[in-house]
Protein backbone atom coordinates (compact mmCIF):
# COMPACT_ATOMS: atom_id res chain seq x y z
CA UNK A 1 0.00 0.00 0.00
CA UNK A 2 1.63 3.42 -0.68
CA UNK A 3 1.57 5.91 2.24
CA UNK A 4 1.80 9.72 2.81
CA UNK A 5 2.83 10.86 6.09
CA UNK A 6 1.47 14.59 6.47
CA UNK A 7 3.14 16.01 9.86
CA UNK A 8 3.57 19.24 11.34
CA UNK A 9 7.34 19.34 9.80
CA UNK A 10 5.81 18.58 6.45
CA UNK A 11 5.45 15.57 3.98
CA UNK A 12 7.29 12.37 3.65
CA UNK A 13 6.48 9.86 0.86
CA UNK A 14 5.75 5.81 0.39
CA UNK A 15 4.70 5.97 -2.60
CA UNK A 16 4.94 3.97 -5.87
CA UNK A 17 6.00 6.18 -8.90
CA UNK A 18 3.01 6.24 -10.68
CA UNK A 19 1.84 8.62 -7.97
CA UNK A 20 3.32 12.07 -8.26
CA UNK A 21 3.09 14.62 -5.57
CA UNK A 22 3.83 18.16 -6.71
CA UNK A 23 4.01 20.62 -3.72
CA UNK A 24 0.25 20.09 -2.35
CA UNK A 25 -1.03 18.12 -5.20
CA UNK A 26 -0.86 13.92 -5.38
CA UNK A 27 -1.77 13.00 -9.48
CA UNK A 28 -3.44 9.39 -9.13
CA UNK A 29 -2.63 7.91 -13.10
CA UNK A 30 -3.26 4.36 -12.04
CA UNK A 31 -5.78 2.76 -9.93
CA UNK A 32 -4.15 2.27 -6.55
CA UNK A 33 -4.29 2.04 -2.47
CA UNK A 34 -3.48 4.97 -0.50
CA UNK A 35 -3.00 5.15 3.12
CA UNK A 36 -2.77 8.92 4.29
CA UNK A 37 -1.47 8.87 8.07
CA UNK A 38 -1.89 12.82 8.95
CA UNK A 39 -0.79 13.39 12.45
CA UNK A 40 -1.07 16.88 13.81
CA UNK A 41 -0.48 18.57 10.29
CA UNK A 42 -2.76 21.34 8.77
CA UNK A 43 -2.17 20.81 4.51
CA UNK A 44 -4.17 21.92 1.87
CA UNK A 45 -3.93 18.40 -0.39
CA UNK A 46 -5.28 18.43 -3.74
CA UNK A 47 -5.69 15.17 -5.36
CA UNK A 48 -6.39 14.60 -8.86
CA UNK A 49 -7.87 11.18 -10.16
CA UNK A 50 -7.27 10.33 -13.69
CA UNK A 51 -9.90 9.25 -16.49
CA UNK A 52 -10.57 5.44 -15.74
CA UNK A 53 -8.53 5.06 -12.31
CA UNK A 54 -9.96 3.87 -9.21
CA UNK A 55 -8.64 5.07 -5.94
CA UNK A 56 -9.24 3.33 -2.42
CA UNK A 57 -8.06 6.09 -0.11
CA UNK A 58 -7.42 6.02 3.54
CA UNK A 59 -6.81 8.48 6.01
CA UNK A 60 -6.28 8.87 9.65
CA UNK A 61 -6.07 12.10 11.22
CA UNK A 62 -4.50 12.67 14.53
CA UNK A 63 -5.13 16.44 15.92
CA UNK A 64 -5.17 17.71 12.41
CA UNK A 65 -6.85 20.25 10.07
CA UNK A 66 -6.38 19.31 7.20
CA UNK A 67 -8.26 20.11 4.47
CA UNK A 68 -8.16 17.66 1.23
CA UNK A 69 -9.63 18.51 -1.84
CA UNK A 70 -10.27 15.65 -4.79
CA UNK A 71 -10.94 16.44 -8.55
CA UNK A 72 -11.92 13.60 -10.26
CA UNK A 73 -11.67 12.81 -14.25
CA UNK A 74 -14.28 11.25 -16.51
CA UNK A 75 -15.35 7.59 -14.83
CA UNK A 76 -13.00 7.80 -12.28
CA UNK A 77 -13.49 6.06 -8.94
CA UNK A 78 -12.75 6.91 -5.61
CA UNK A 79 -14.05 5.12 -2.05
CA UNK A 80 -12.39 7.18 0.67
CA UNK A 81 -12.57 5.83 4.39
CA UNK A 82 -11.57 9.23 6.60
CA UNK A 83 -11.18 8.63 10.44
CA UNK A 84 -9.85 11.34 12.59
CA UNK A 85 -9.63 11.84 16.45
CA UNK A 86 -9.76 15.09 17.71
CA UNK A 87 -9.53 16.70 14.34
CA UNK A 88 -11.03 19.28 12.43
CA UNK A 89 -9.91 17.92 9.07
CA UNK A 90 -12.55 19.13 5.92
CA UNK A 91 -13.52 17.97 2.12
CA UNK A 92 -14.42 18.79 -0.82
CA UNK A 93 -15.20 17.18 -3.98
CA UNK A 94 -15.47 18.24 -7.90
CA UNK A 95 -16.62 15.67 -9.82
CA UNK A 96 -14.84 17.55 -13.29
CA UNK A 97 -16.22 15.11 -15.81
CA UNK A 98 -18.95 12.56 -17.14
CA UNK A 99 -19.06 9.11 -15.16
CA UNK A 100 -17.00 10.24 -11.97
CA UNK A 101 -18.18 8.56 -8.97
CA UNK A 102 -17.44 8.56 -5.17
CA UNK A 103 -18.03 7.11 -1.85
CA UNK A 104 -16.88 8.96 0.89
CA UNK A 105 -17.09 8.01 4.49
CA UNK A 106 -16.03 10.60 6.64
CA UNK A 107 -15.86 9.64 10.69
CA UNK A 108 -14.53 11.78 13.63
CA UNK A 109 -14.32 11.11 17.73
CA UNK A 110 -13.30 14.36 19.17
CA UNK A 111 -13.85 16.38 22.24
CA UNK A 112 -12.70 19.45 20.31
CA UNK A 113 -15.27 22.26 19.06
CA UNK A 114 -15.31 22.15 15.44
CA UNK A 115 -17.10 23.52 12.13
CA UNK A 116 -16.24 21.20 9.41
CA UNK A 117 -17.18 22.46 5.97
CA UNK A 118 -17.93 19.82 3.68
CA UNK A 119 -18.81 20.33 -0.44
CA UNK A 120 -19.41 17.97 -2.90
CA UNK A 121 -19.60 19.61 -6.46
CA UNK A 122 -21.16 17.53 -9.60
CA UNK A 123 -19.91 19.77 -12.56
CA UNK A 124 -20.87 16.92 -15.33
CA UNK A 125 -23.49 14.45 -16.11
CA UNK A 126 -24.39 10.92 -14.75
CA UNK A 127 -21.57 11.65 -11.83
CA UNK A 128 -22.39 9.82 -8.62
CA UNK A 129 -21.06 10.81 -4.86
CA UNK A 130 -22.51 9.05 -1.58
CA UNK A 131 -21.02 11.04 1.05
CA UNK A 132 -21.61 9.72 4.52
CA UNK A 133 -20.31 11.94 7.84
CA UNK A 134 -20.27 10.82 11.02
CA UNK A 135 -19.15 11.88 14.62
CA UNK A 136 -19.04 10.97 18.47
CA UNK A 137 -18.87 13.86 20.27
CA UNK A 138 -17.04 13.30 23.42
CA UNK A 139 -17.15 16.77 24.35
CA UNK A 140 -17.39 20.70 22.93
CA UNK A 141 -19.42 22.17 20.06
CA UNK A 142 -19.65 20.25 16.67
CA UNK A 143 -20.98 21.47 13.06
CA UNK A 144 -21.25 19.68 9.64
CA UNK A 145 -21.99 22.42 6.81
CA UNK A 146 -22.38 19.48 4.35
CA UNK A 147 -23.35 20.95 0.86
CA UNK A 148 -24.15 18.74 -2.50
CA UNK A 149 -24.23 21.27 -5.73
CA UNK A 150 -25.21 19.81 -9.03
CA UNK A 151 -25.04 22.18 -11.60
CA UNK A 152 -26.81 22.96 -14.27
CA UNK A 153 -26.79 20.73 -17.42
CA UNK A 154 -25.76 18.34 -15.35
CA UNK A 155 -28.50 15.48 -15.93
CA UNK A 156 -28.58 11.53 -14.09
CA UNK A 157 -26.70 12.67 -10.72
CA UNK A 158 -26.82 10.97 -7.98
CA UNK A 159 -25.81 13.09 -5.17
CA UNK A 160 -26.84 11.68 -1.64
CA UNK A 161 -24.92 12.89 1.93
CA UNK A 162 -26.11 11.13 5.40
CA UNK A 163 -24.96 13.13 8.49
CA UNK A 164 -25.15 12.09 11.80
CA UNK A 165 -23.67 13.35 15.44
CA UNK A 166 -23.63 11.24 18.49
CA UNK A 167 -23.80 13.67 21.45
CA UNK A 168 -22.59 12.37 24.66
CA UNK A 169 -22.79 15.64 26.20
CA UNK A 170 -24.94 18.91 26.61
CA UNK A 171 -22.53 20.43 23.75
CA UNK A 172 -24.06 22.07 20.73
CA UNK A 173 -24.19 19.64 17.81
CA UNK A 174 -25.33 20.74 14.66
CA UNK A 175 -25.88 19.84 11.02
CA UNK A 176 -26.85 22.20 8.27
CA UNK A 177 -27.86 19.46 5.42
CA UNK A 178 -27.80 21.61 1.87
CA UNK A 179 -28.57 20.08 -1.19
CA UNK A 180 -28.48 22.73 -3.99
CA UNK A 181 -29.87 21.98 -7.39
CA UNK A 182 -29.87 23.15 -10.61
CA UNK A 183 -31.13 20.57 -13.08
CA UNK A 184 -34.36 18.38 -12.73
CA UNK A 185 -33.23 14.74 -13.86
CA UNK A 186 -31.24 14.34 -10.65
CA UNK A 187 -31.44 12.02 -7.58
CA UNK A 188 -30.59 13.59 -4.38
CA UNK A 189 -31.15 12.66 -0.41
CA UNK A 190 -30.09 14.25 2.63
CA UNK A 191 -30.68 12.80 6.24
CA UNK A 192 -29.43 14.21 9.43
CA UNK A 193 -29.66 12.79 13.14
CA UNK A 194 -28.30 14.44 16.18
CA UNK A 195 -29.16 12.60 19.37
CA UNK A 196 -27.74 9.49 21.42
CA UNK A 197 -27.83 6.20 20.31
CA UNK A 198 -31.37 5.00 20.90
CA UNK A 199 -32.58 3.46 24.14
CA UNK A 200 -34.28 0.52 21.79
CA UNK A 201 -31.29 -0.61 20.32
CA UNK A 202 -29.34 -0.74 23.74
CA UNK A 203 -32.34 -2.50 25.17
CA UNK A 204 -31.73 -4.96 22.23
CA UNK A 205 -28.20 -5.45 22.59
CA UNK A 206 -28.75 -6.08 27.09
CA UNK A 207 -31.23 -8.29 26.18
CA UNK A 208 -28.51 -10.62 24.75
CA UNK A 209 -26.62 -10.02 27.56
CA UNK A 210 -24.55 -6.68 26.59
CA UNK A 211 -23.63 -4.60 29.54
CA UNK A 212 -24.21 -0.46 28.78
CA UNK A 213 -20.16 0.04 28.49
CA UNK A 214 -20.03 -3.21 26.02
CA UNK A 215 -23.30 -2.08 24.46
CA UNK A 216 -21.68 1.25 23.39
CA UNK A 217 -18.65 0.25 22.75
CA UNK A 218 -19.84 -2.31 19.97
CA UNK A 219 -22.45 0.63 18.69
CA UNK A 220 -19.17 3.11 18.63
CA UNK A 221 -17.05 0.84 16.71
CA UNK A 222 -20.13 0.39 14.11
CA UNK A 223 -21.47 3.88 14.15
CA UNK A 224 -17.59 5.15 13.26
CA UNK A 225 -15.81 2.33 11.28
CA UNK A 226 -19.13 0.32 10.08
CA UNK A 227 -19.45 1.91 6.59
CA UNK A 228 -16.17 1.97 5.89
CA UNK A 229 -13.83 0.11 3.43
CA UNK A 230 -10.57 -0.68 5.42
CA UNK A 231 -8.25 -3.68 5.17
CA UNK A 232 -7.82 -5.44 8.24
CA UNK A 233 -5.01 -4.43 8.97
CA UNK A 234 -5.78 -1.04 9.48
CA UNK A 235 -9.56 -1.51 10.82
CA UNK A 236 -7.67 -3.18 13.48
CA UNK A 237 -5.67 -0.05 13.63
CA UNK A 238 -8.59 2.38 13.60
CA UNK A 239 -10.15 0.03 16.32
CA UNK A 240 -6.98 0.26 18.51
CA UNK A 241 -7.28 3.77 18.14
CA UNK A 242 -11.05 4.24 19.31
CA UNK A 243 -9.94 1.96 22.56
CA UNK A 244 -6.69 4.03 23.23
CA UNK A 245 -9.06 7.03 23.27
CA UNK A 246 -11.61 5.65 25.43
CA UNK A 247 -9.22 4.53 28.06
CA UNK A 248 -8.17 1.62 30.00
CA UNK A 249 -10.19 -1.29 29.45
CA UNK A 250 -12.64 -2.20 32.17
CA UNK A 251 -13.31 -5.82 33.82
CA UNK A 252 -16.50 -5.81 31.85
CA UNK A 253 -15.04 -4.96 28.39
CA UNK A 254 -15.78 -0.85 28.78
CA UNK A 255 -13.72 1.66 28.49
CA UNK A 256 -13.01 4.23 31.17
CA UNK A 257 -13.66 7.89 29.46
CA UNK A 258 -17.13 6.89 28.02
CA UNK A 259 -20.04 6.92 30.38
CA UNK A 260 -23.79 5.49 28.70
CA UNK B 1 -38.52 -21.95 36.12
CA UNK B 2 -40.49 -19.23 35.91
CA UNK B 3 -42.62 -18.23 38.48
CA UNK B 4 -44.84 -14.91 38.09
CA UNK B 5 -46.91 -13.93 41.21
CA UNK B 6 -49.53 -11.38 41.50
CA UNK B 7 -47.87 -8.66 38.94
CA UNK B 8 -48.77 -5.41 38.94
CA UNK B 9 -46.97 -3.23 36.12
CA UNK B 10 -47.32 0.30 34.75
CA UNK B 11 -45.49 2.60 32.51
CA UNK B 12 -43.19 5.40 33.04
CA UNK B 13 -46.33 7.97 32.71
CA UNK B 14 -48.39 5.56 35.22
CA UNK B 15 -50.79 3.73 32.62
CA UNK B 16 -51.37 0.56 34.13
CA UNK B 17 -50.57 -2.44 31.95
CA UNK B 18 -50.11 -5.82 34.01
CA UNK B 19 -52.70 -6.21 36.86
CA UNK B 20 -52.54 -9.30 38.80
CA UNK B 21 -50.96 -11.36 35.88
CA UNK B 22 -49.74 -14.92 37.47
CA UNK B 23 -47.90 -17.51 35.55
CA UNK B 24 -45.88 -20.81 36.64
CA UNK B 25 -43.54 -22.87 34.38
CA UNK B 26 -41.72 -25.93 35.10
CA UNK B 27 -38.85 -26.85 33.83
CA UNK B 28 -39.09 -28.23 29.77
CA UNK B 29 -42.91 -27.06 29.37
CA UNK B 30 -44.34 -25.29 26.81
CA UNK B 31 -47.00 -22.55 27.38
CA UNK B 32 -49.23 -20.01 25.44
CA UNK B 33 -50.54 -16.34 26.10
CA UNK B 34 -53.52 -15.69 23.73
CA UNK B 35 -55.47 -12.60 24.88
CA UNK B 36 -56.60 -8.95 22.35
CA UNK B 37 -54.60 -6.84 21.20
CA UNK B 38 -53.75 -3.91 24.09
CA UNK B 39 -53.02 -6.73 26.83
CA UNK B 40 -50.02 -6.47 27.97
CA UNK B 41 -48.48 -9.41 26.45
CA UNK B 42 -45.62 -8.30 24.36
CA UNK B 43 -45.30 -5.60 27.72
CA UNK B 44 -45.00 -9.06 29.99
CA UNK B 45 -42.19 -9.92 27.82
CA UNK B 46 -40.34 -6.67 28.35
CA UNK B 47 -40.84 -6.81 31.74
CA UNK B 48 -39.27 -9.98 32.23
CA UNK B 49 -36.59 -8.84 30.40
CA UNK B 50 -36.48 -5.82 32.71
CA UNK B 51 -36.80 -3.39 30.66
CA UNK B 52 -36.45 0.35 32.25
CA UNK B 53 -39.30 1.56 30.39
CA UNK B 54 -41.91 -0.36 33.22
CA UNK B 55 -42.21 -0.25 36.73
CA UNK B 56 -42.84 -3.24 38.22
CA UNK B 57 -46.11 -2.04 41.76
CA UNK B 58 -46.20 -5.39 43.06
CA UNK B 59 -45.71 -8.98 42.83
CA UNK B 60 -42.74 -10.84 41.63
CA UNK B 61 -40.91 -12.06 39.28
CA UNK B 62 -38.71 -15.48 39.89
CA UNK B 63 -36.54 -17.21 37.89
CA UNK B 64 -34.96 -20.82 38.91
CA UNK B 65 -35.95 -19.91 42.55
CA UNK B 66 -34.80 -16.36 42.79
CA UNK B 67 -36.34 -12.70 42.24
CA UNK B 68 -35.24 -11.15 38.85
CA UNK B 69 -36.48 -7.97 39.80
CA UNK B 70 -33.35 -6.38 41.21
CA UNK B 71 -31.37 -7.74 38.02
CA UNK B 72 -30.71 -5.10 35.19
CA UNK B 73 -31.85 -6.71 31.55
CA UNK B 74 -28.17 -8.06 30.64
CA UNK B 75 -27.75 -9.38 33.84
CA UNK B 76 -31.33 -11.27 33.07
CA UNK B 77 -30.24 -11.96 29.87
CA UNK B 78 -26.80 -13.39 30.98
CA UNK B 79 -28.75 -15.68 33.43
CA UNK B 80 -30.29 -17.87 30.11
CA UNK B 81 -33.71 -15.53 29.39
CA UNK B 82 -34.26 -14.88 25.85
CA UNK B 83 -36.92 -12.71 23.67
CA UNK B 84 -37.17 -13.14 20.49
CA UNK B 85 -39.12 -9.99 19.53
CA UNK B 86 -42.02 -8.91 17.97
CA UNK B 87 -39.75 -6.27 15.84
CA UNK B 88 -36.35 -6.93 15.98
CA UNK B 89 -34.65 -3.31 14.88
CA UNK B 90 -31.69 -3.48 13.07
CA UNK B 91 -28.36 -1.98 13.91
CA UNK B 92 -26.24 -0.31 10.99
CA UNK B 93 -22.77 -1.11 11.33
CA UNK B 94 -22.38 -3.54 14.08
CA UNK B 95 -22.29 -6.95 12.00
CA UNK B 96 -23.95 -10.17 13.29
CA UNK B 97 -20.89 -11.80 13.50
CA UNK B 98 -19.70 -9.19 15.64
CA UNK B 99 -22.17 -8.82 17.68
CA UNK B 100 -22.58 -12.18 19.10
CA UNK B 101 -19.23 -13.02 19.52
CA UNK B 102 -19.21 -10.08 21.82
CA UNK B 103 -22.61 -11.47 23.85
CA UNK B 104 -20.80 -14.97 24.07
CA UNK B 105 -17.86 -13.31 25.32
CA UNK B 106 -20.40 -11.14 27.73
CA UNK B 107 -21.37 -14.70 28.78
CA UNK B 108 -18.15 -16.39 29.39
CA UNK B 109 -15.26 -15.98 31.45
CA UNK B 110 -13.10 -17.04 28.49
CA UNK B 111 -12.66 -15.66 25.16
CA UNK B 112 -14.49 -17.28 21.99
CA UNK B 113 -12.79 -19.37 20.60
CA UNK B 114 -13.29 -17.56 16.35
CA UNK B 115 -12.80 -21.01 14.42
CA UNK B 116 -15.64 -23.02 16.49
CA UNK B 117 -17.67 -19.40 16.75
CA UNK B 118 -17.80 -19.46 12.90
CA UNK B 119 -18.29 -23.27 12.70
CA UNK B 120 -21.18 -23.29 14.72
CA UNK B 121 -22.85 -19.51 12.88
CA UNK B 122 -22.23 -21.82 9.54
CA UNK B 123 -24.45 -24.31 10.65
CA UNK B 124 -27.04 -22.29 12.36
CA UNK B 125 -27.48 -19.92 9.02
CA UNK B 126 -28.01 -23.04 7.41
CA UNK B 127 -30.27 -24.82 9.52
CA UNK B 128 -32.66 -22.21 9.65
CA UNK B 129 -31.82 -21.79 5.10
CA UNK B 130 -29.99 -18.38 5.75
CA UNK B 131 -27.32 -17.29 3.21
CA UNK B 132 -23.86 -17.23 4.63
CA UNK B 133 -23.23 -13.69 3.85
CA UNK B 134 -25.25 -12.24 6.19
CA UNK B 135 -23.43 -12.73 8.96
CA UNK B 136 -21.22 -10.09 8.10
CA UNK B 137 -23.78 -7.61 7.29
CA UNK B 138 -25.12 -5.37 10.06
CA UNK B 139 -27.72 -6.59 11.96
CA UNK B 140 -30.99 -6.81 10.49
CA UNK B 141 -30.07 -4.21 8.39
CA UNK B 142 -32.40 -4.33 5.00
CA UNK B 143 -33.26 -8.01 6.18
CA UNK B 144 -37.05 -8.35 5.43
CA UNK B 145 -39.56 -9.16 8.44
CA UNK B 146 -39.21 -13.07 7.72
CA UNK B 147 -35.15 -13.23 8.03
CA UNK B 148 -35.71 -10.89 10.62
CA UNK B 149 -37.39 -13.57 12.80
CA UNK B 150 -34.96 -16.04 11.53
CA UNK B 151 -32.38 -13.83 12.66
CA UNK B 152 -33.77 -14.03 16.40
CA UNK B 153 -33.82 -18.00 16.68
CA UNK B 154 -30.76 -18.35 15.16
CA UNK B 155 -29.59 -15.88 18.09
CA UNK B 156 -31.36 -18.03 20.26
CA UNK B 157 -29.17 -21.23 18.84
CA UNK B 158 -26.04 -19.22 19.39
CA UNK B 159 -26.77 -17.71 22.76
CA UNK B 160 -28.04 -21.20 24.34
CA UNK B 161 -31.01 -19.87 26.92
CA UNK B 162 -32.98 -22.02 29.37
CA UNK B 163 -36.21 -19.56 29.19
CA UNK B 164 -36.98 -18.64 25.68
CA UNK B 165 -39.65 -15.80 25.13
CA UNK B 166 -41.35 -16.13 21.99
CA UNK B 167 -42.88 -12.45 21.11
CA UNK B 168 -45.40 -12.74 17.63
CA UNK B 169 -42.62 -15.13 16.64
CA UNK B 170 -45.16 -16.41 13.67
CA UNK B 171 -46.03 -12.88 12.35
CA UNK B 172 -44.20 -11.91 9.49
CA UNK B 173 -43.23 -15.62 8.54
CA UNK B 174 -44.60 -17.20 5.21
CA UNK B 175 -45.40 -20.59 5.83
CA UNK B 176 -42.15 -22.98 4.99
CA UNK B 177 -40.23 -20.06 6.72
CA UNK B 178 -42.79 -20.76 9.98
CA UNK B 179 -41.57 -24.28 9.93
CA UNK B 180 -38.15 -24.19 9.32
CA UNK B 181 -38.13 -21.93 12.21
CA UNK B 182 -40.69 -24.12 14.65
CA UNK B 183 -38.30 -27.29 13.39
CA UNK B 184 -35.11 -25.21 14.94
CA UNK B 185 -37.00 -24.91 18.01
CA UNK B 186 -37.96 -27.95 18.18
CA UNK B 187 -34.70 -29.20 17.72
CA UNK B 188 -33.25 -27.10 20.31
CA UNK B 189 -35.77 -28.09 22.63
CA UNK B 190 -35.03 -32.17 22.13
CA UNK B 191 -31.08 -31.22 22.92
CA UNK B 192 -32.19 -28.82 26.22
CA UNK B 193 -34.51 -30.69 27.99
CA UNK B 194 -34.66 -28.11 30.47
CA UNK B 195 -35.31 -25.31 28.21
CA UNK B 196 -39.33 -23.73 28.42
CA UNK B 197 -40.77 -21.76 25.89
CA UNK B 198 -43.41 -19.46 26.59
CA UNK B 199 -45.49 -18.46 23.50
CA UNK B 200 -46.74 -14.95 22.80
CA UNK B 201 -49.19 -15.23 19.74
CA UNK B 202 -52.37 -14.48 18.15
CA UNK B 203 -53.17 -17.53 16.04
CA UNK B 204 -53.05 -21.27 16.69
CA UNK B 205 -51.35 -21.55 13.80
CA UNK B 206 -47.54 -22.14 15.37
CA UNK B 207 -48.81 -24.37 18.00
CA UNK B 208 -49.03 -26.63 14.90
CA UNK B 209 -45.35 -26.97 15.15
CA UNK B 210 -44.49 -25.73 18.98
CA UNK B 211 -46.85 -28.46 21.44
CA UNK B 212 -47.85 -26.64 24.26
CA UNK B 213 -48.33 -27.64 27.48
CA UNK B 214 -50.32 -25.08 28.78
CA UNK B 215 -52.38 -22.34 27.09
CA UNK B 216 -53.29 -18.82 28.85
CA UNK B 217 -56.14 -16.42 27.80
CA UNK B 218 -54.95 -13.21 29.44
CA UNK B 219 -57.09 -10.65 29.19
CA UNK B 220 -56.73 -6.80 30.84
CA UNK B 221 -53.50 -7.65 32.24
CA UNK B 222 -53.85 -10.80 33.90
CA UNK B 223 -54.46 -14.98 32.76
CA UNK B 224 -58.96 -15.27 32.83
CA UNK B 225 -58.78 -18.96 31.85
CA UNK B 226 -55.58 -21.44 31.48
CA UNK B 227 -56.09 -24.92 29.71
CA UNK B 228 -54.63 -27.20 27.09
CA UNK B 229 -54.18 -26.63 23.11
CA UNK B 230 -57.70 -27.21 22.89
CA UNK B 231 -58.43 -23.63 24.45
CA UNK B 232 -56.32 -22.34 21.52
CA UNK B 233 -58.22 -23.60 18.65
CA UNK B 234 -61.85 -23.28 20.56
CA UNK B 235 -60.78 -19.22 20.51
CA UNK B 236 -59.65 -19.37 16.89
CA UNK B 237 -63.73 -20.27 16.26
CA UNK B 238 -65.78 -18.62 18.71
CA UNK B 239 -63.30 -15.54 19.34
CA UNK B 240 -62.62 -13.65 22.87
CA UNK B 241 -66.40 -12.86 23.15
CA UNK B 242 -67.46 -16.61 22.49
CA UNK B 243 -65.72 -17.53 25.04
CA UNK B 244 -67.13 -15.83 27.74
CA UNK B 245 -63.84 -14.70 29.21
CA UNK B 246 -64.39 -11.11 28.08
CA UNK B 247 -66.73 -8.11 28.42
CA UNK B 248 -68.09 -6.48 25.22
CA UNK B 249 -66.68 -3.53 27.19
CA UNK B 250 -63.56 -4.54 27.61
CA UNK B 251 -63.02 -6.23 23.67
CA UNK B 252 -64.17 -2.69 22.22
CA UNK B 253 -61.27 -0.94 24.90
Amino acid sequence: MNKLLLTRDGKKQEMDSNLILEENTVIINETTFLFIDARDSQENLTLVIAPEVELQLSILGFQSANHFSFLLKKDARVSVSHFGIDSCDSYQVVLQEEGAKIRYCYSSLTRNSAVIPIEIKHMAQHTESEISNHCFQVAGDYTFDVTGIVLKNCAGCICNQENQIINLTHGKSKIHPNLLIDHYDVVANHSAYVGKFSKEVLFYLASRGLNPKESYVLLLTGFLLGKMSLSDELKGRFENKIQEYGGERNESGGFSNFTA
Amino acid sequence: MLEIKDLFVETLDHKEILKGFSLAMKPGEIHVIMGPNGTGKSTLSKVILRNPDYVVKKGDILYQGESILPLSTDEVARRGIFLAMQNPISIEGVSNSEFLRTALNARSQNKVNIYLFMKEMEQAFQDLAMPKEMMHRSINQDFSGGERKKNEILQMKLLKPQLILLDELDSGLDIDSLKIVCQNINDYLMEHEEASLLIITHYPRILDYLHPDVVHIMIDGRVVKSGDISLAYELEKNGYHGMNVVSEEEIHE
